[in-house]
């Protein structure tokens, strides 16, 4: 088992650096000469080659990679050209704003997924098993600004129940705080909620008709002991699997939903970077937001592995 | 090999085995959608992009049956031509997707070693991106466009083509047939594209017909947040985007092309699962 998680974090490790590579590489040859830009448009000449030495652009990309990588790793992740200000401090305080978002999504899309899933399961081709494929089907097929924007329709429009948008922080006030969370969880936990309840149905489904089972209920075990000790224990296993799966959902779901909502997390904060250039906000954004996702595979991937005896006595 | 006969038997069809119910009815939707998509222009009331400028944000009516949006264009009009561009996008990046991962999924599979290790590797590298965000950095780099984004979505599903290949070739390669061609000492190319492909194209025609609805909301994705679609084009993901404003005082400019995008990905999903099953024969035991 060390030799696994050992194994593994190494390659992590190595993909990590292979991908700080690519995302360097394309933000390179992307067009507009960053000097130009930094320095204004109606700069002269001179002024941009300026620019260009204190930015440091006039040194080969080698080095310019080794630099940036470097200084990373330190956690000085350089200036927005933009915003002038440290990027450090802006990725922090955007990128604590969509951990909200996403802790909240993922433990309700965890906890309302599977108990769909085991309630479909359990009620096999009845009434309540057709309703969970109902609703979960619709969850899936409309991509999720879509019910971001029906439910800010609903509760924010007719209901005047909830913000349509926007953030406050915490600490204004933690009622108005949650009620600008309600809307992008929800939309995130609706548009997410079908993998892992089907997945879960069809593996429960599948231990349901296991030998193990059958002997549990053959030794008179209570339906409630054998469901949730023997059946719902290792139907889990491929459930862990697609949560993993479901982090990368919630980070590109986070994006859109940020824009739905007007939620200034991370992805409100790259699209806003793409679209201005801004070069190193790019660079650092983007692989910032690729570690996590590669960290939270990689602590799916290890719990997968502990939970299944198979791998960890291997 | 599959069994039965007929003209589709190389593609595992077999003629006694039933037509799944869900085939039928997602392909009549998305034929529906497909002859929409066709006509477009010519069944739309109105040219998509004309204003009528005293018409603005007006409700259904006989004029204008789903109400037009800020410019006075006619909602029905635009989304029955935006039908073309989901289309467009849902299966010009499944097409690029399987032109790139079908062959890097036969050397991954069949050619063991230093070449199939490789393609691997980097398909891990492409998998460790959030498809959203590997998206947003290939976009990053030039002014938007409908056509970037359906190659860049394209790029962003290689991966799972070439895994399913790769894991159907490598079943196949050890198959008597196979063995006999190598022992008869035909060439790699032929083995691969005479013997393997032939018989490892059902899992890959599934996987591509559930692609194309992930390919479809991904792109509509991208339009949203402005890196796809241009104004005045009528995506639907585009349109969404536009409505946001105004979304109180006219819901149907969002509800009417988010309805239109829920029916085609509806009408794909059950195609491609109706696919599954008859192509399938895992499946078709499990139903049995």
């Amino acid at each position: 088992m060390l030799l696994y998680v050992a194994k593994r974090v190494a390659y992590i490790a190595v993909i990590i650096v292979v991908m700080s590579m690519l995302v360097f590489a394309i933000t390179q040859i992307m067009p507009g000469d960053v000097a130009r830009l930094v320095a204004g448009q109606f700069a002269s000449d001179d002024v941009v080659e300026a620019v260009r030495q204190r930015l440091g652009l006039d040194r080969p990309l080698v080095v310019q990679y080794w630099d940036w990588a470097i200084s990373f790793v330190q956690g000085d992740f350089g200036r927005s050209l933009i915003m002038e200000r440290p990027i450090a401090g802006v990725v922090a305080e955007a990128l604590s704003r969509s951990a909200v978002l996403a802790a909240v999504s993922f433990v309700l899309v965890a906890i309302i997924g599977i108990a769909l899933g085991v309630i479909a399961a359990v009620h096999h081709n009845r009434p309540i098993d057709h309703a969970v494929s109902i609703f979960t089907y619709v969850g899936i097929s409309v991509p999720e600004f879509f019910w971001g924007i029906v439910l800010i329709l609903v509760f924010a429009g007719t209901f005047g129940l909830l913000p349509a948008g926007g953030y406050v922080p915490i600490g204004d006030g933690f009622w108005s705080w949650l009620s600008h969370l309600v809307l992008p969880t929800a939309t995130l936990t609706f548009t997410l909620i079908a993998h892992v309840s089907r997945l879960t149905r069809s593996s429960m489904l599948e231990t349901l008709r296991s030998n193990y089972v059958k002997n549990a209920r053959a030794k008179g075990l209570p339906e409630r002991v054998v469901l949730m000790r023997h059946a719902l224990r290792n139907a889990l296993l491929p459930t862990i699997t697609v949560l993993a799966i479901d982090v990368g959902w919630l980070i590109g779901g986070i994006v859109v939903v940020e824009s739905v909502f007007s939620y200034p997390g991370m992805g409100r904060l790259l699209v806003f970077a793409i679209e201005r250039h801004d070069l190193p906000l790019i660079q650092a954004g983007i692989l910032i937001v690729t570690v996590v996702y590669s960290v939270a595979n990689l602590i799916a991937d290890l719990l997968y592995a502990y939970l299944n005896p198979k791998i960890r006595y291997a | 090999m599959p069994e039965g006969s007929g003209p589709f038997a190389r593609l595992g069809f077999d003629a006694r085995r039933e037509v799944p119910s869900n085939l039928i009815a997602g392909g009549s939707v998305l034929g529906v959608v497909v002859i929409v998509a066709a006509l477009g222009p010519a069944i739309a009331p109105y040219p998509f992009d004309e204003m009528h400028i005293r018409h603005r944000l007006e409700g259904p009516s006989l004029e204008f049956l789903l109400g037009t949006d800020q410019y006075g264009r006619d909602v029905l009009s635009r989304t029955l031509v935006g039908a073309r561009l989901s289309l467009f996008m849902g299966f010009a990046a499944t097409a690029l997707s399987v032109a790139v991962g079908v062959p890097l999924g036969l050397i991954a599979g069949y050619a063991r070693g230093a070449g199939g290790e490789l393609v691997m590797r980097a398909m891990d590298v492409l998998m460790s991106f959030p498809p959203i965000l590997l998206g947003l950095l290939i976009l990053a780099l030039t002014p938007p466009s409908l056509w970037k984004a359906a190659v860049a979505v394209g790029i962003v599903y290689v991966p799972v083509i070439v895994r399913v290949t790769r894991s159907v070739t490598l079943g196949l390669a050890q198959e008597e047939f196979i063995l006999a061609a190598r022992a008869r000492g035909e060439r790699t190319w032929y083995v691969l594209l005479a013997e393997i492909l032939p018989n490892a194209w059902p899992p890959i025609i599934v996987e591509a017909s559930l692609r194309v609805t992930f390919a479809i909301l991904l792109g509509a994705a991208l339009s949203f947040l402005g890196m796809g679609a241009q104004p005045p084009s009528s995506d639907w993901g585009l349109m969404i985007s536009d409505a946001r404003p105004f979304i109180n005082e006219a819901p149907w400019m969002a509800l009417v092309p988010g309805l239109a995008m829920c029916i085609t990905v509806v009408g794909i999903n059950l195609f491609g699962e109706g696919l599954r099953e008859l192509l399938d024969p895992r499946f078709a035991r499990w139903r049995s």
